[in-house]
């Protein structure tokens, strides 16, 4: 087990295009692009699909390997899904069968959509946490979600509830390192044993994580309330979202893509 | 227990964006029995050489030797059970490892871990418990209703129960109130007597001064100096240079010579400079 592989949720600063987008406007293309990649059946589509995340990937300059990097945790997953999809759609040409388990022209299609798919989703998903800050992340998500504060949802303390979370994920991936590294040093061996043995080993750091969690989210109640902070009083922001030339920009160039998937596909 | 360090590098998160060297071309010898301090600057790496020494973390080049225990870049992080036996390793805020319902059952959780019998285990954390100077009652209470610096005694005894040959101390004092420091600070140096290894990182110079006989400075993952603590506090621009403060026995000393105070002797840390001071007074009582 090695905490510092975790990919997922990483932010890698930077200055470019896409690191500077608004938020609001990466969150909802990125939404918009996973629903758009269920309309994408053909390879011309998919092609489409595939350049505009290459194009997004070289304008955020950020290394390929990376993207690949996330594939792995979900690796497991993809296969299984597409095995599903390759043995057990029958259609088109059949190329070889086995009791319930037929390989056809279909399930071979389709396996490969959902494939693409997969790795189509992920890429931009990881685009999205890698050029945005957690921070700027939840800002992003609670101004989208704005609107239901209509139907009297707590929408700021669930955007603070948020960034909290995401602030924390580092804190804690560092502290569970230090905890493990204490224990090794106590004889405890991670990851060795039968399964039941593995978990027992796991309660020696998660009673220690526990405490400090809450241990911290006391003080960190403290802090809050001596600097003033008030749940119901209306908060104002420091780094406020605004649109700029850019966002609509790339809000154009997405509208293009959507048109242009609708165009290709069959 | 002897410690080599022959050119070791190592960088965090490698074959990531994310990857920073910690350590560059590192080498250095511990000798069996020594007390050795590691000081430097925060991010300089020492904390890095600990966690190396007890094989948590494997050099990305060169090789280490801890007793007959040896690691290059090709070796496995599994099975380290049989050195960690004698490796006892004291970490920042130690205090936040405890996990069990009692003191007792986290006593023996290492040696439980190596194999020990649970008899012999609590027979030794009754001894252990004395050594750091907690009450035996304290056995049978839950390590959550202790004061923090009970807890980090329970913690140190925790590590030295299974008498390791060699002790690895990160800040082992860092936050506890003076006369505990003292107290735990002469326990290690004790334990030193005694012919254990020690080796301490530690950002608190009169510590460094009054127990170590050998310290190793380094300066953003490279080795700065290493030398006796005579070598290392008497330069004061060299001092100044790394950013590293003059332990007040040595600045305390300085002083007074300033004003006039004789004191011929350097003075390296804080029981010389008693010594020194007395020695003093005794001669002024005798030209009376």
């Amino acid at each position: 087990m090695n905490v510092d592989r975790l990919l997922i949720g990483r932010y890698l600063p930077g200055k470019t295009l896409i690191h500077r987008l608004d938020p609001r406007v990466k969150l909802v293309i990125t939404l918009a692009f996973i629903f758009l990649t269920f309309f994408a059946d053909n390879w011309q589509s998919n092609l489409l699909l595939f350049a505009f995340i290459f194009f997004c990937v070289l304008i955020a300059k950020i290394r390929f390997g990376f993207f690949l990097n996330g594939l792995r945790p979900m690796l497991w997953l993809i296969i299984f899904t597409v095995m599903m999809q390759v043995l057990f759609l029958t259609g088109g040409h059949l190329y070889w069968h086995w009791g319930w388990l037929t390989i056809s022209q279909y399930g071979i299609n389709s396996g490969i959509i959902v494939f693409l798919r997969f790795v189509l989703i992920i890429f931009i998903s990881t685009l999205l946490t890698l050029t945005t800050s957690p921070t700027n992340l939840a800002n992003g998500l609670s101004s989208l979600l704005k609107p239901l504060k209509f139907f009297h949802l707590p929408i700021d303390e669930i955007s603070l509830m948020l960034a909290l979370s995401l602030r924390f994920v580092p804190t804690l991936m560092d502290e569970t390192g230090k905890i493990m590294n204490a224990q090794r040093a106590r004889g405890v061996d991670f990851g060795e044993g039968n399964i039941f043995q593995q978990m027992r080993s796991l309660v020696p750091i998660f009673i220690p994580q526990f405490i400090a969690s809450f241990n911290r989210a006391d003080e960190l109640a403290t802090a809050m309330e001596s600097r003033g902070y008030r749940g119901a009083a209306k908060r104002t922001k420091f780094n406020r979202l605004k649109f700029k030339v850019n966002d609509w920009i790339a809000c154009l160039i997405f509208v293009f893509l959507i048109f242009a998937i609708y165009f290709l596909r069959k | 227990m002897e410690i080599n360090f022959r050119n070791v590098s190592f960088s965090y998160q490698l074959n990531t964006p994310f990857s920073t060297a910690a350590l560059k071309d590192v080498s250095f010898d511990i000798p069996d029995g020594s007390f050795t301090s590691i000081v430097g600057h925060t991010g300089s790496g020492k904390s890095t050489v600990l966690q190396l020494i007890d094989g948590l973390l494997i050099p990305e080049k060169g090789h280490i030797q801890a007793g007959s225990f040896q690691m290059n870049s090709g070796s496995n992080a599994k099975h380290l059970k049989k050195f960690r036996k004698n490796v006892g390793f004291i970490f920042q805020f130690s205090e936040n490892q405890l996990f069990e319902e009692t003191v007792e059952k986290d006593l023996i959780f290492g040696p439980k871990n190596f194999g020990v019998e649970e008899k012999i285990a609590k027979e030794k954390a009754r001894k252990v418990l004395k050594i750091v100077n907690l009450p035996e009652s304290f056995l049978q209470k839950s390590p959550l209703d202790l004061s923090g610096g009970q807890r980090r005694r329970v913690a140190i005894a925790s590590i030295l129960i299974s008498d390791p040959q060699l002790l690895l101390l990160d800040e082992p004092v860092i936050g506890l109130d003076p006369g505990s420091k003292d107290e735990i600070m002469n326990l290690f140096s004790r334990l030193n007597q005694q012919g254990k290894t020690i080796v301490m990182v530690s950002h608190e110079m009169d510590d460094v001064a009054d127990y170590s006989d050998q310290i190793i400075v380094l300066n953003a993952g490279r080795i700065s100096k290493v030398g006796s603590p005579e070598e290392i506090f008497s330069d004061e621009s060299y001092l100044r240079k790394e950013k590293l403060r003059l332990p007040s026995a040595i600045d305390f000393a300085k002083q007074l010579k300033k004003v006039g105070f004789p004191i011929n002797v350097s003075i390296k840390n804080k029981r010389e400079l008693l010594r020194e001071i007395k020695k003093q007074f005794e001669i002024e009582k005798d030209k009376k």
